[in-house]
């Protein structure tokens, strides 16, 4: 008797601790997926019509803040603490049906540039007032942001990398403004370490393109792909006419080719710059030179973006983090010895044009990271600047 | 402005959309012209108007004619040409649609705006696709939300939320 009262008791209480569990689950907050709170922030926020040039202008230092800036950041401070949440989330799930190929549909990325300028703006007024950790802890968010954005679609890797380059850029301002303070520099230094444990690439977004091909192209998807897809005119209408009179082996023999095409265009990417260079170049114009002649590049010469300039702006991004890793570790010897090395510190991340290490110069005001090698699509060799509080 | 600058102010602005042959259209207007004329002529044989009023009369009935002829002309021509004289619509031919918000966000779709115009076109494509929304309300009253839920959307006016 006493046996079985016990056991009603524990029951009892198992039963109420596991309502009280999921009760309490429900409502925590932040939710377990970022992506809640970002499509919260992009549909609150709005953009301001009055004073959008005057925040790119303050944000990159050029001119001072101003009452409307303040008012702005006022009106807005509960977006920004939504997206400071959602970037502190670890996961981050858009909800993209992914087995659409390349029909899947994608949220509303202007916004996402659109809330970067707001947490910009902000990071340059937390700088300004020298609450400097906070402006920096501004930059983290926005990296953490980028990352959640960069979804499998090419697309969605383009606009984060446009955001990291960006706040590349609102970052170095911050440096360049704040006295060198060992322990806000260590810790900006782990931060972007525990970034690289899982590196901001570009291949994630090259292997779903070419699933999103072979999925696309079927008798049930193509015709809305190419539809939807590409710009009207006469190269839509031949593929379309070409669609029409397909069988299972133009399917089948288009697929194969958009398998090879794609094997070449990965492991392209993986060449040194130079290489990589030319590769691409040649194989961005393949399928439109083959396409009249050979009907197996049809669906590769609708389907494919340009390579080329994909893996410009990967280079291009993934050199100038690289520079602002190197300038972090500069910055910490500056403020462990009181002046800037005479020569580039061993073991530091290579430019990416030329895989070799950045060439350091001190100047007057700091120093300047240049690349060895030069960017083949403008004809330049990209120099990055850092300077130093007087 | 009198009615003869008028209707030359029209033929000018009218001219540039359509395309026909000189001799065509000087063939058209002088037969009704001449149809005018033994018109007035007939008449003035009965009522003999004066002199003056006889020649401003013609003159604007010619120009009346004139403008009559242009637009059908005009007309028939702009039908002839936008279908082709017994010829069948062509099933083959992609017309030119205005891509929904739905095709406008599509990975594919951007990709083509990527390569037009950089982050810059992905961008306004996706500021475009996501306009129709619309604005959202600066109130909505508690009638309005049950307005909406009841699908009554005449009562209150209709809110987009």
């Amino acid at each position: 008797m006493k046996t079985i009262k016990i056991r009603t008791i524990a029951k009892t209480i198992f039963v109420v601790l596991a309502l009280f569990v999921s009760a309490t689950s429900s409502f925590a907050y932040p939710p377990d997926n970022a992506a809640v709170l970002y499509y919260r922030a992009f549909m609150l926020y709005e953009k301001p019509d009055n004073i959008g040039p005057s925040l790119w202008d303050y944000w990159k230092g050029n001119i001072e803040l101003n009452e409307k800036i303040e008012q702005y950041l006022k009106k807005n401070r509960r977006i920004i603490n939504i997206v400071l949440d959602a970037a502190s989330v670890d996961h981050c799930d858009w909800g993209l049906d992914y087995s659409q190929g390349t029909e899947v549909l994608l949220p509303p990325l202007h916004k996402a540039r659109e809330i970067f300028v707001l947490l910009a703006v902000d990071a340059r007024m937390q700088s300004q007032r020298g609450d400097y950790r906070k402006a920096l802890g501004r930059c983290m968010s926005i990296y953490r942001m980028a990352r959640h954005l960069n979804e499998r679609p090419i697309i969605c890797y383009l606009v984060a990398a446009a955001i990291n380059a960006a706040n590349h850029r609102c970052m170095t301002l911050i440096l360049s403004d704040m006295p060198q303070d060992i322990e806000t520099l260590t810790w900006l230094r782990d931060e972007l370490a525990e970034f690289d444990r899982q590196p901001y690439s570009v291949k994630p977004a090259l292997r779903w393109k070419r699933e999103a091909g072979i999925i696309s192209m079927s008798l049930e998807k193509i015709d809305n792909a190419v539809r939807s897809g590409l710009d009207d005119g006469p190269f839509k209408e031949q593929v379309l006419k070409k669609i029409l009179e397909a069988d299972k082996q133009f399917f089948d023999r288009n697929k194969a080719y958009w398998n090879k095409y794609m094997e070449a265009v990965q492991a392209a990417f993986d060449l040194p710059y130079s290489q990589a260079y030319s590769k691409l170049k040649q194989l961005d114009e393949k399928p439109a030179k083959e396409f009249s002649k050979n009907p197996d590049a049809t669906l590769t010469a609708a389907c494919s973006p340009t390579w080329l300039k994909i893996y410009t702006l990967s280079t291009r991004l993934g050199s100038h983090t690289n520079a602002i890793k190197a300038a972090i570790e500069i910055y910490i010897i500056k403020a462990k010895t009181g002046q800037f090395p005479d020569a580039l510190p061993t073991g530091l991340p290579p430019d990416l044009f030329s895989s070799k290490d950045f060439q350091y110069e001190k100047t007057k005001d700091g120093f300047v990271l240049r690349c060895q090698g030069k960017d083949l699509a403008r004809d330049v060799i990209h120099q990055y600047e850092f300077k130093v509080k007087k | 402005m009198r009615p003869k600058e008028n209707i030359e102010k029209f033929v000018r602005v009218r001219k540039p959309h359509v395309t026909t042959s000189r001799q065509m259209d000087k063939r058209t207007l002088d037969d009704s012209f001449a149809a005018m004329e033994q018109t007035i002529r007939t008449k003035s044989a009965e009522h003999k108007p004066s002199v003056q009023r006889i020649s401003i009369l013609s003159r604007m009935i010619k120009l009346t004619a004139a403008a009559a002829v242009i637009i059908v002309t005009t007309g028939l021509i702009a039908v002839f040409v936008d279908r082709g004289i017994g010829e069948k619509p062509d099933t083959n031919t992609v017309s030119e649609i205005v891509k929904s918000p739905v095709e406008m966000m599509t990975a594919m779709s951007l990709e083509r705006a990527f390569q037009r115009g950089g982050i810059e076109a992905v961008e306004e494509q996706s500021r475009k696709a996501f306009r129709p929304l619309g604005l959202k309300p600066k109130n909505l009253s508690f009638d309005q939300i049950l307005a909406e839920f009841n699908g009554n959307c005449h009562s209150t006016g209709r809110t987009r939320l």
